[in-house]
């Protein structure tokens, strides 16, 4: 009986100190990510257009979008993602403990993000700014005559010290309500609890389409911020950044070149050097980059470029009716611009 | 000696038992076996935080928190976007001490009177008393904070719309706004004079008490102190220059009240929900104490001719204390954790500003150590009250 016992102790040990042996393995996210079989993406569920959590229990999106991408990228498979749907607060800690491979939640790229936070944002997909929503009935011209009015925003964003610099500049004094995420701001503000919810732009017009009636409300004209948007990965994980960002750039230059997924196929025969490249049909673009080297024909197959993604969730083909904008391409005046695929 | 039945075994010497059929020793091996493993398991996962976290190039340092914050925060005691994101801290601190200590106050008065009403004759307090026991303790807490918030202060007419009540009072979605006084410039000498005031009060009491002891007739000791005290401190307001308090009263200004003390929507929905929820459980912890108490006593004390008020105070009440105070103490921790339920309605606690702390700085783990930190120290000052009273309501034994 007792011999026994002491066995079971001992082989206890054994297998401790086995697993201490194993833990101190490091793998790149790219590897764990391909071992996995399935990429762990961390989104938003309550912005419609940007990530939100359908009834019927599907995420969509034009961040969601980028998560299907990057998994075709390393599966050529839209649908191995696993959506984590997280608030503000709680994005950071998610991406650095590991349980997410990438966050695409709008997320603004800014300095101490990159540096003290600890992660690595990839490329901007979408320029954003912050804006202020009001209701009509306020007859508020500018967002300078809301001096010591009550603001509703979402805490944990850059949008918190944004309007706490802009106001502490015209020395004029407001008050500022956070709520965990946009639901919470959006009820309280359409309850009159404050004056005016901000936010960056995109979310405030998605939201307020959301509202049942949008037209009591106007989204103002000033902008009182940059907010970049993009996907960003864990710190110092060069590989797995790489396929994030020329996923993006790879989505960024099909519509350059005027691939799309109607015409897939018949570009893949296409003379060009730099779309037989870009598509894999030519070279080793992907192999370098540890995946597919069709990932790009991949992507479009499965998600689309990058204009299309627009369109089909913010643009003309969805309830937003945004312009590009910004978002344009570098070639219509935009700022989006992929480096070459050579 | 001889008499022991086992002595034999102790003359046969011969008959070693070996250590590992030796009961001291295997329970002493086993222990350590277990403190080993317990050791090297916390061994195991500290060494695997700290390599994830060299990782990630993060570091356990609180040195930012003397930068500064940047952000605002809408409630609380003075805070500028210029202050550091200690004093941001502390504001959530005070707010979650503010609103855990009027919260365990209120919900031990509504949950006494529940408790009592629970064991009362009368059918529609008992009925009443049950049906609020079984509604409020089966819904969670944050779907009736979500209902407090939203249904009920949200609900309430805009600012400007206010439903004005008689006292100056105002009552909209912004919160409630009452008259407050204000100090003046005379108020400090004021402080002063209540000072002297509970020394008369302190003073006349022990006289009373020394009399007391002399004739051995026991008689009332609060009325006489307490009108010395009162008498004292209000003359006092006469015989200074100036009043020493002023009273403001809210004045729409603006998007706002000016003037007066202020309730947000935020803190009352917080406020209520926990007083409400948590009276519901003090109600059946007070219902089982009372009825704790061995009928008997209450007998006992009505023989010797006792009022059924001074059964209740001077014999049941005591007692019940006894069985009534541990239980209670768990709820007054459980009510000072759940305010950390206050991120969902936006006020400004201490996790709501920690999170948001957290997010600005991004510092999660010394973040996340300093809310343990900070819950852990406040529920052990709470648990240390509550016991120094139970201490002093338990049967002293000799």
């Amino acid at each position: 009986m007792t011999k026994n016992r002491l066995k079971l102790a001992a082989s206890t040990l054994f297998t401790l100190v086995l697993i201490l042996g194993a833990s101190s393995v490091f793998a790149g996210k790219l590897d764990t990510v391909k071992r996995r079989g399935i990429l762990h993406c961390g989104v938003n569920k309550m912005i419609p257009g940007f990530g939100f959590l359908t009834p019927s229990g599907q995420f969509e999106g034009f961040d969601v979008a980028f998560c299907k991408a990057i998994a075709s990228t390393v599966f050529n498979d839209p649908t191995k993602v696993k959506y984590v749907p997280l608030s503000s607060a709680q994005r950071f800690t998610a991406l650095q403990a590991g349980e997410i491979d990438v966050l695409s939640r709008n997320t603004t790229w800014t300095a101490s993000r990159d540096g003290a936070v600890g992660l690595d944002f990839t490329v901007t997909t979408f320029y954003d700014g912050q804006g202020v929503l009001v209701k009509k009935d306020l007859g508020i011209q500018g967002i300078s005559e809301l001096a010591g009015a009550t603001f509703c925003t979402i805490s944990g964003t850059t949008t918190e010290k944004n309007i706490t610099d802009y106001f502490a500049k015209r020395n004029v004094k407001f008050k500022l309500l956070t709520f965990e995420d946009a639901d919470g701001m959006m009820s309280a503000f359409r309850a009159n609890r404050c004056d005016a919810a901000t936010s960056d732009r995109s979310t405030l017009l998605a939201r307020q389409y959301a509202e049942k009636n949008p037209s009591i409300y106007v989204l103002m004209d000033q902008t009182i911020s940059k907010e970049p948007l993009g996907p960003a990965v864990g710190s110092n994980d060069s590989q797995w950044r790489d396929v994030v960002v020329w996923t993006v750039y790879g989505m960024l230059a099909a519509e350059e070149l005027g691939v799309t997924q109607k015409n897939l196929e018949a570009m893949k025969k296409n003379k060009d050097p730099v779309i037989q490249r870009l598509l894999g049909v030519t070279g080793t673009l992907g192999k370098g980059l540890g995946v597919d080297n069709h990932f790009v024909a991949n992507i479009i197959k499965n998600v689309g470029n990058y204009g299309e993604v627009f369109e089909r969730n913010l643009g003309m083909k969805s309830k937003f009716k945004m312009s590009r904008g910004l978002n344009a391409l570098w070639t219509d005046g935009g700022l989006m611009y992929a480096p070459p695929f050579r | 000696m001889t008499n022991n039945p086992h002595s034999s075994l102790h003359k046969s010497e011969a008959i070693r038992i070996p250590f590992y059929r030796n009961v001291k020793m295997i329970n002493l091996l086993l222990q350590l076996l277990f403190f080993l493993i317990i050791g090297i398991l916390a061994f195991w996962l500290l060494r695997n935080m700290f390599s994830g976290l060299a990782q990630q190039n993060l570091k356990i340092q609180f040195g930012f928190m003397t930068e500064e914050a940047g952000f605002s925060i809408s409630e609380g005691i003075e805070f500028s976007s210029k202050n550091s994101y200690w004093k941001a801290f502390q504001v959530g601190a005070v707010n979650t001490l503010y609103v855990s200590v009027l919260g365990i106050l209120l919900s031990t008065v509504l949950g006494t009177l529940i408790g009592v009403g629970r064991l009362s004759h009368n059918f529609l307090i008992n009925t009443l008393s049950t049906a609020y026991v079984e509604i409020v303790r089966n819904i969670p807490l944050l779907v009736q904070l979500f209902a407090w918030y939203h249904v009920v202060y949200l609900a309430l007419p805009g600012i400007r719309q206010s439903i004005p009540l008689p006292g100056s009072i105002h009552l909209s979605n912004r919160g409630a706004f009452f008259p407050w006084w204000e100090g003046t410039d005379t108020t400090r000498m004021w402080f002063g004079f209540i000072g002297l005031a509970i020394l008369s009060g302190i003073g006349v009491l022990t006289i009373m008490k020394r009399k007391e002891r002399r004739s051995g007739l026991p008689q009332s000791k609060i009325l006489l102190p307490l009108l010395v005290f009162s008498g004292v401190s209000l003359l006092s307001i006469f015989a200074l220059p100036q009043y020493p308090l002023h009273l403001s009263s809210p004045r729409l200004k603006g998007f706002n009240f000016q003037g007066g003390i202020h309730f947000s929507p935020e803190f009352m929905g917080l406020l209520t929900g926990l007083t409400i929820y948590t009276a519901a459980f003090i109600a059946e912890i007070v219902r089982a104490g009372i009825l704790a108490v061995h009928k008997g006593q209450g007998e006992a004390a009505q023989a010797l001719g006792l009022t059924p008020l001074q059964i209740f105070r001077r014999v049941v009440f005591p007692q019940a204390l006894r069985v009534i105070f541990p239980p209670l103490a768990n709820q007054y921790l459980n009510l000072t954790k759940n305010s950390s339920l206050a991120l969902v309605i936006g006020f400004a606690d201490l996790f709501q500003v920690s999170q948001t702390i957290s997010n600005q700085s991004g510092n999660a783990i010394p973040i996340i150590l300093l809310i343990m930190g900070s819950y852990l120290s406040l529920s052990l000052f709470i648990s240390t009250i509550i016991n120094w009273f139970n201490t002093k309501t338990e049967i002293v034994t000799r």
